[in-house]
Formats: C-alpha cells, structure tokens, sequence
C-alpha cells in the first residue's frame, strides 16, 4: 500500500521522487531506485496547511521547525497516515517569546503614541505659536478667515461709521495701558449664528445675532475682552498647529483604518476638550482682570453666559464629556463671585454708541 | 535511520539539454472559484474580526491570505510556502509605530512652523507634507520585499534578501529628483532600476539573483509609456494655449475655481460662467480617462520587464503580458463596485438607522413628537428626557458598522476581485527557463531575529 510523493532534504533544491510507505511507528520513504532515503517518527508529523484541501497536495513535515518537506497527493494515503500518526493535523505551538514581545512592543507603541499626542505636541504646540512673526500669523489669520467666508460661516464684517466708532471706542477701551502681543483687528460679521470667535493674528470677531441678544454694551465688553484674552496667548495659532501635528500621528494609525484610529480621534477629542477648557479658563482669567483693569465690573460677561446657560447651551446629548467649553452654569459661577469681588461700574458706552454698535449690520439705516 | 540519512541516495543528475522544456508558473490553477471563495471567506470573516478587534487581527488576516496565496502560486507542481506568523507581523507594526509616532509628530510640528512662518501659502504647504514622507514608504517597500523574501520557501529551501533600506530610500529620491526634472518621461528607467537594486538583492537559498534586462528593454518600455503620456501632454498644451491666448471662457473657469471671484459673480449673472466651467471640465477629463487605460497598458508591459529581467544563475524567467493583465482586474474592480454599490449602501445606511433608533429610544424622546417636528420645523424638535452620552453610544455603533460594511467591501474587492486576477494573469504569462541548473542551490543558514516589514504595513504599502 505505497504513495508516491515529491521530497525535499531541506539542503538542496533538488526535488526527489519517492514511494512512502508505512512502518510501525515510521513513515518511510524510498527513492526510486529503490534507496531508504529517510523515515519520519509518525509522532511528530505534521500537516501545517491541513489535510485533505481542494483534491490537491497535501504538505507534511517531520516536525515543525524542521527543514525537510514532503508532498503527496495521494489522499488515501494520508488518511491512512491519520489513522496512525494522531498529531497529524495539530497546530503549531504557541510561541510564548513572541508572545511576550508583542505585548511589549504593543504596549510601547501605545505609550509613544499616547506620549506623542496627548504631552509633546501639546506642550510644544504654544511654544511654536510664539515663535510665528507677527506678519505670518496675520496672513494665516486671513487664510481662515477665507475658509469661514467660502463655508458659510459668516457673511463678511458690517460697518457702520457710528457703529464702527464705537467698536473702536470698546475695544480701545479694553486694551488702554496694554502691551498687545498683535495688532486687533475687531469686526461685528453678519451671520445666522450666536458666537465670537478669536482667529490666528489678532481677527476678533463678535457675530451680529451675539450683538442683538447682549442687554448691554458691559455684556459685549466682557465677551471681547474674552476673545481679546484668546489673541493676546495665541490660543487659535497653537490650536491651529497642535491639530495639525496630532492629526499626522492618529492618521498613522488611520491608515491601518479601523477602530484604533477610531479611539485615537476620539482620545484627540479629549485632549482638544482639556486643551480648550484650559484656554477658555484663561480668557476668562484674562477677561475678569482686564475688565478691573478698566473698571468696568464682570458682571455682564457673567450675565451673558448665565442667559447662554438657560437657553439650554449646556442641554446637548454629549453632554459636558465632550464639550470644548467649561459650562456656561460653571464660568458664570465663577464670573459672578469675580463681580461680587469688583467694586467697578464704570460704563463702557454711552446709549447713543451702543444703539450704533446693536445697528452696525443693519443696512439702509 | 531517523532523518536526512540521503548521503549516497542522490539520484543520477539529469542531463540538461537546451531542449528542455520551459516550465510554466501557476495560481490556483484549476481550482479558480474554490480559490476565490476561500480568499472571499479570509476577506470577508477577517475584515469582521478585524473590526471588532479594533483592528488587531489584520495581521492574522494578512497571514492567511499569504499562506493560500503562497501555497496556490506554483512554478511547475512547486508551491510557494509562506512562512511569516501574524505575531511577526504585529511586533514589526509596533515597532514601527514608535518610530513614526515619533518622527510624524515632530516633523509636523516643524512643518506647521515651516508652514506659517516660512510659506506665504499654507495650503500648498500641506501638499508637501506627504512628500516629506515619501522616502519612508520608499523604504517600506523594500522592507516589506525583504520580509516577504525572509519567509517564503520553495522547495523547502529558504529564500532571502539583504542590502539595505536606506541604500533604496536613497536610489528611489535620486530617481524621483529625475522622474520630476523630465516631467514623467524618466518613469521606466525609475522603475527598471528600483527593481534591479532590489532584485540582486534576492536569494534563494546561498544563490544570489542577478539582473539582466533584455535588449532594448528600457526603450520598448519608454515607447510605450509616452502613449499615455501623448493625451496628458495634449491637455497640458491646451490649457497653456488658452491660457496665452488669453481666451475669455477659460479665464471664467480660472475665476469660478477661486472661490473669491465665485463670491463676486455670484450676484451677477452665472449662466454663462457655469456652462464654459462644465464645458472646460468635460473636455479635460476625455484625456485623464484616455491616459489610465494606457498606463495600464505600460504597466503590463513593465511588470513584465521586471520579470523577465530575474535570473538565477542559468535560471531565467520569462514574462509576457497583455494589456488585459493590468485592465481587466480594474474593469472586474469597477463592474462589481458598480453592480454592488447599491445594497451595500443600503446595508451601510440601515445599521446607521438602527444606531440611530435605538439612541432616539434611550433618550426617552417620543418618535411622534419627531415626525411631528419634522413636518412643523426644526425649533418644535423635542428636547430628550434621559440627556445622557451613554445615549450616543448606539449611535456610534451604528456609523462604525456601516462604516465597518463598507471596509469589508473594499477589502473583498481587493483581495478576491482585483488581486486575484491580476495574480493570476501574471503568473500565468511567466514561463521559467533552465530550472534543473538550480538543483544543487543550497540552502542558507538560518537567519534569526530578522525584523519584520513594520514599516510598510504602518504605512500602509504592504498589500498581498
């Protein structure tokens, strides 16, 4: 009851065909002149890609590790060779070492990465933002400013010349015995949406419907002495390059593209949340102070964001878990206690400014 | 006797005759659909573990699919035998990561500050990025050949690779810095010599290989290059001339691609402008889609080349493709995107939907007042009783499966209907000369420890 077969020494190319046959305990193999080429313990055989595939070849091996191979397609044959060698089709043994290595390297890597996302970049990001000449942050500045024009973002900055006098009076106001670190350039920009906004170089802009809703002109100082804070430690140039670096990393990741780069975006989202709370606290540190500075008392700004909160600002399915900004309930809370503290009412504008200020983006008037 | 006892056993060595017929190499032949099927069940059950663990069992998937594809691809009754592990391939993928997570984040953070202080125009700037990259994939692929040489057998012996990554990063920026400076027409002579560094590289067993291109083979390849080549040129020279001649539509098409102008002629009227733009649009693209084809076309012709290049002593190789070995798996890749594109966009948005179901559900928001909202307006949207993250979490499975649907698609396309194909096309286009020389190639030491293509799979230029 012989096959035939192909072998292989493991020492050289040459192919040798050969009849096996079995012998107790022995797989035996026999070149065609008749030679005892060599016999295989049929304990330690194995079949590493399975027996019995397609009608096609089988492949066995004396042992795994070994050099040798064997192939038959004589499907009778091996199951004959089940029968007697049991281990036949068992898989290979773990390779512990391996194992143990790739749980290493695995777990550095994620180190590294979380490292590199979640401390470098972060801690390197403002000191590059710094570094950026005046002229450059402001060119960037305008480049974003297009970006939000072409989406539709907003329509463009209103001018008035009442209203423009008295945004220059405010903000002259604010900044008065200050060392800027960039020229401002303020506007009130027509736009469906509740928000200010501090880009790169100095562009500060309060959209028109935030204007409309403020119940007075201390409100709006307050908001702008904020954005004012977010310009004067170029939170918007280091946001800027922080998500660019950070995006490179997790988009390694990314190319293997499932999940992990999936939980590394979300975990920059995380990062980017503190990162901006963080910035937000100090705008408003900034903002409290600046408005003592020029005594004029937080409590619009704090009254501003107590309305914000009531309007079911902080009421999102996400929750607080995801938010860029601290909640509005928690910085008027803050804010408040900072306007207990101030003895300062100055006013910022007188009525007839402020009616040019809230009449800025309305045309024909 | 207990094993390797052969001394004396050899048999009488063949004589070997310049009659002797050529042998012709394989894949899967025969047995083309029950291949196919097995490679569709890898893509199919790997991509799903694949996503549900988080993308960890890729590599387990990779070996699978290497092993069959190894195994099925024969020279002669000889099979390839792959034998690379998975763990190989993830301890080379972590290794990797810690390099780039490394050299990425740095380097981007001197690219932002080159960007902004440095560059007028920082949207140009993001175009270079990848190309600071380049050289690293460069030096990917040759990593990921050296590793696939590392582990594959054929008749029992080992193959191999040395040389270095570096010494390719290098030839492969040096050809490039060429490929740019001919606007293109270098691209054979690139690819010619990319394969030659890697080729004498290769071993087999103790046997180096050597590279021998035929006669004429770089100017064949150069003829038929400039074929796709001829459309692209065209289009260039059109809109050069129009540009010259300062023609009035093409001006328009120039202002309407700057959003800026676009803003402006918004108010006036566009008719005009938007008709020249899908006019000029239309016209451009008879070129680009005249000149893919026809870089198919080359590309046979230079895969082809490569291969027949490869000799093993008086081993030589034989390749001869046709056109269709190139185009007829992309056509097979776009036919079936086209025919399945619509249930699996069903099957994709249905389990968004189901995500989004069952978080409308959590939240305790009742699904009229919805419907309700829909009709009347966005203010009436009903504000949710249970306002917790927690409700998002459906959600989220949902956008992952679908998206998870859709990267099981790409990969059985891929694998089953692209790679296999052309595969197939290219090995049975290969005849292999004088194979009886290489039965005294002996086999190699072993080589331990050898470091796996990492690289290449971070970055993604692995493939099969």
């Amino acid at each position: 009851m012989a096959a035939n077969g192909v072998y292989f020494d493991g020492k050289t190319a040459r192919s040798h065909p050969v009849t096996l046959h079995l012998e107790p305990g022995l797989l035996v193999l026999t070149a065609e002149d008749g030679t005892r080429l060599t016999s295989w313990p049929l304990a330690s055989i194995r079949a590493p890609n399975g027996i019995g595939h397609y009608g096609g070849n089988i492949d066995l091996i004396p042992r795994w590790g070994a050099e040798e191979r064997l192939r038959t397609d004589d499907g009778g044959f091996v199951d004959r060779l089940v029968q007697q060698a049991p281990g036949l089709q068992q898989r290979r043994p773990r390779d512990w070492s391996a194992i143990r290595k790739a749980v290493l390297w695995s777990g550095t890597a994620v180190g590294a990465l979380a490292f590199i996302i979640f401390v470098a970049v972060p801690a390197l990001a403002p000191r590059i933002a710094l570094m950026i000449p005046p002229e450059r942050e402001i060119a960037f500045g305008e480049q974003v400013n297009d970006l939000l024009l072409s989406v539709g973002m907003h329509d463009g900055a209103c001018s008035t010349p009442g209203g423009d006098a008295a945004l220059a009076k405010m903000t002259a106001r604010l900044t008065e015995n200050m060392q800027l670190r960039i020229p401002l350039k303020v506007t009130v920009v027509r736009s469906d949406i509740m928000n200010a906004i501090a880009l790169p170089g100095g562009r500060v802009m309060l959209f028109d419907p935030l204007v409309q809703d403020a119940q007075s002109p201390e409100e709006v100082a307050g908001v702008l002495a904020h954005e004012i804070g977010h310009v004067q430690q170029a939170h918007p140039t280091r946001e800027a390059i922080r998500a660019s670096a950070a995006s490179a990393v997790i988009g390694l990741i990314f190319g293997d593209f499932t999940g992990a780069g999936v939980l590394a975006l979300a975990g920059d989202r995380l990062i980017n949340t503190s990162y901006s709370r963080e910035a937000e606290r100090e705008a408003d540190d900034f903002a409290v102070a600046r408005l003592d500075a020029v005594d004029v008392s937080p409590e619009g700004l704090a009254q501003f964001m107590g309305r914000l909160g009531d309007a079911g600002g902080d009421a999102s399915l996400l929750g607080g878990w995801f938010a860029t900004h601290p909640s509005f309930g928690e910085r008027e809370a803050d804010l408040r206690a900072a306007a207990d503290r101030s003895d300062d009412d100055g006013k910022i504008l007188n009525d007839e400014e402020w009616t040019a200020l809230r009449n800025i983006c309305k045309t024909n008037e | 006797m207990s094993t390797n006892d052969i001394s004396g056993a050899v048999p009488p060595q063949l004589p070997s005759s310049p009659t002797q017929p050529p042998v012709v190499a394989s894949f899967a032949n025969g047995r083309q659909r029950i291949i196919a099927d097995d490679l569709g069940r890898i893509a199919i059950r790997g991509g799903f573990l694949t996503l549900i663990t988080l993308s960890i069992y890729r590599f387990w998937m990779k070996t699978t699919q290497r092993q069959l594809i190894w195994r099925e691809t024969r020279i002669g009754d000889d099979g390839f035998e792959y034998t690379g592990t998975a763990l190989e391939l993830l301890i080379g993928s972590m290794i990797a990561i810690v390099f780039l997570a490394v050299w990425l984040g740095v380097a981007n953070l001197g690219m932002a500050y080159l960007q902004l202080a440095a560059w007028q125009d920082f949207e140009t700037s993001f175009m270079l990025a990848p190309l600071l990259a380049s050289p690293l994939i460069a030096f990917a692929v040759y990593r990921a050949r050296r590793y696939k040489m590392l582990r594959t057998r054929w008749r029992g012996i080992r193959c191999g690779m040395d040389g270095s990554g570096v010494a390719y990063a290098m030839r492969w920026l040096f050809w490039t810095a060429i490929q740019l400076a001919t606007l293109g027409l270098a691209t054979p002579w690139k690819a010619m010599a990319l394969e030659g560094y890697m080729t004498r590289h290769m071993m087999y067993g103790s046997a180096h290989f050597t590279y021998q291109p035929r006669k004429g083979a770089l100017w064949r390849l150069f003829l038929n290059f400039l074929v796709p080549w001829v459309p692209l040129a065209a289009l260039a020279g059109w809109i050069g001339w129009l540009h010259y001649t300062g023609n009035e539509d093409f001006a328009a098409f120039i202002d309407v691609m700057s959003s800026e102008a676009a803003r402006e002629a918004e108010d006036e009227d566009r008719s005009e402008i938007a008709v020249a733009t899908q006019m000029f649009i239309a016209l451009a693209a008879v070129p680009l889609l005249l000149a893919y084809p026809l870089y198919l076309r080359y590309k046979a012709r230079e895969i082809a080349e490569r291969i027949s290049s490869r000799r093993l002593g008086k081993l030589r190789f034989e390749c001869d493709l046709t056109w269709g070995a190139t185009l007829r798996p992309v056509l097979a890749w776009l036919g079936r995107c086209i025919v399945m594109s619509i249930p699996v966009l069903m099957l994709s948005g249905l389990a968004i939907a189901l995500g989004a179901l069952v978080a409308v559900l959590m939240s305790g928001i009742d699904m009229g007042e919805i419907f309700a909202a829909i009709e009347s307006g966005p203010d009436e949207m009903p504000k949710p009783e249970n306002a917790s993250p927690f409700n998002m979490i459906p959600l989220g499975l949902g956008l992952y499966a679908s998206y998870g649907i859709f990267i099981i698609f790409m990969m059985w396309l891929s694998s089953v209907v692209y790679f296999r194909r052309r595969h197939t096309f290219i090995c049975r286009g290969t005849v292999v000369h004088g194979l009886d020389h290489i039965a005294d190639v002996e086999q190699r030491a072993r080589a331990e420890q050898m470091e796996s293509e990492g690289f290449a799979d971070a970055l993604d230029v692995g493939g099969i």
